[in-house]
């Protein structure tokens, strides 16, 4: 009877569907990630498409200028976007060392677009907040003192978000050179286990 | 074919005996899919990273499930606090749920639900069981006595019986 319930259990158990090379899915799922990561830069087009719209049907130079940087800009990310993902969109071979070997390129090119993302963002942060400056002083919005709080605000709150978000990226940044060590190391092991 | 090659292979060749396997054991240590596959991937490159010492003082099968289960203590440790304690297992709600069917996916279901609420130290003895492994082998994996795997081994099954019956 006993004997009975446990084979009963165990076929049950058994029958569960089973999960090929993890590996691969993984390198699969960092492949969709990085495939969404070109639709990130849809949100600055945007805004540069906006600031292009503004100088269109507001001709001056201060807002011609604007949408140009912010293009220029732009420009940069996805030069830097497309560089930087070449070569890494599948294993060289279908073995598990090129897995790993892909995995770990991977990481290199995460750290890279951290590091981009750290020298870029002050330079944006900087520019963006000298753009609406400009505008608020065209528009005589900062003949009051209220311009002026109203301008360091905005600039506090600006530098606030864009702190906060490079604190987040610092932390990923830690997780994925934990992970690269962690890699580099197996790849050393396999390779002495193959002496 | 160089050692290299030979070691490659040797993984590829156990990963396709035992993943089935080891991917019901990292199942039985998280409800979460995206967790479980993780998990096993952690557990498979924990078992690469160990295969090259492998000197054969114990089978394969032992020496890996050892692995699994040892990474796996270590994930969920790092995920949660605690496991529940062997007198905390908590019973589900014994009312009957007009929502239930009687599909065989459902049955199969039940039975991983309710391993998954046992307390670790059964569900480690019932998993390993499930797979067929022998009470040396178990004692083997787990670090363990042959005859304290058989007394986790009854009460697990008490245990289980006991969450099945509350659910039907």
């Amino acid at each position: 009877m006993k004997d009975d319930e446990l084979e009963g259990w165990r076929r049950e158990w058994q029958a569960q569907p089973a999960v090929t090379m993890e590996l691969i899915r993984r390198v699969e799922r960092e492949t969709v990630t990085m495939r969404w990561d070109r639709f990130l830069l849809l949100a600055p087009a945007a805004v540069a498409l906006g600031t292009t719209v503004i100088a269109a049907l507001n001709p001056r130079i201060d807002a011609i200028v604007f949408a140009a940087g912010m293009w220029i800009f732009m420009a940069a990310s996805w030069r830097f976007l497309v560089q930087n993902r070449k070569g890494i969109w599948g294993p060289s071979s279908e073995t598990t060392a090129a897995y790993l070997e892909l995995s770990i390129e991977r990481c290199r090119r995460k750290l890279k677009d951290f590091r981009f993302g750290r020298v870029l963002s002050p330079f944006i942060t900087a520019f963006v907040l000298a753009g609406v400056w400009q505008g608020m002083a065209s528009q005589g919005r900062l003949e009051s003192a209220e311009g002026y709080w109203i301008l360091g605000a905005a600039s506090l709150f600006t530098i606030g978000v864009v702190a906060f978000a490079i604190s987040a990226q610092n932390q990923k940044r830690k997780q994925t050179e934990a992970e690269l060590e962690y890699l580099l190391d197996l790849q050393r092991q396999l390779k002495e286990g193959g002496r | 074919m160089s050692a290299r090659a030979a070691l490659e292979q040797r993984f590829h060749q156990l990963l396709s005996a035992n993943g089935g396997a080891l991917s019901r054991l990292a199942a039985s240590y998280t409800n979460n899919p995206s967790d479980r596959d993780d998990l096993f991937q952690d557990i498979a490159l924990a078992i690469w990273k160990a295969l090259p010492g492998f000197r054969g003082e114990s089978s394969e099968r032992t020496f890996i499930f050892r692995i699994a289960h040892n990474r796996a203590i270590t994930y969920i440790s790092q995920r949660r606090p605690s496991a529940t304690p062997a007198d905390e297992v908590e019973l589900p709600d014994p009312r009957p749920n007009p929502e239930k069917g009687f599909a065989r996916e459902q049955q199969e279901s039940r039975l991983f639900d309710a391993i998954h609420r046992l307390p670790i130290e059964y569900r480690q003895v019932i998993t390993l069981t499930l797979e067929d492994m022998s009470y040396a082998e178990i004692a083997a994996v787990l670090g363990i006595g042959e005859s304290n795997v058989g007394v986790r081994l009854n009460r697990a099954r008490q245990l289980l019986r006991e969450l099945l019956e509350v659910r039907q």
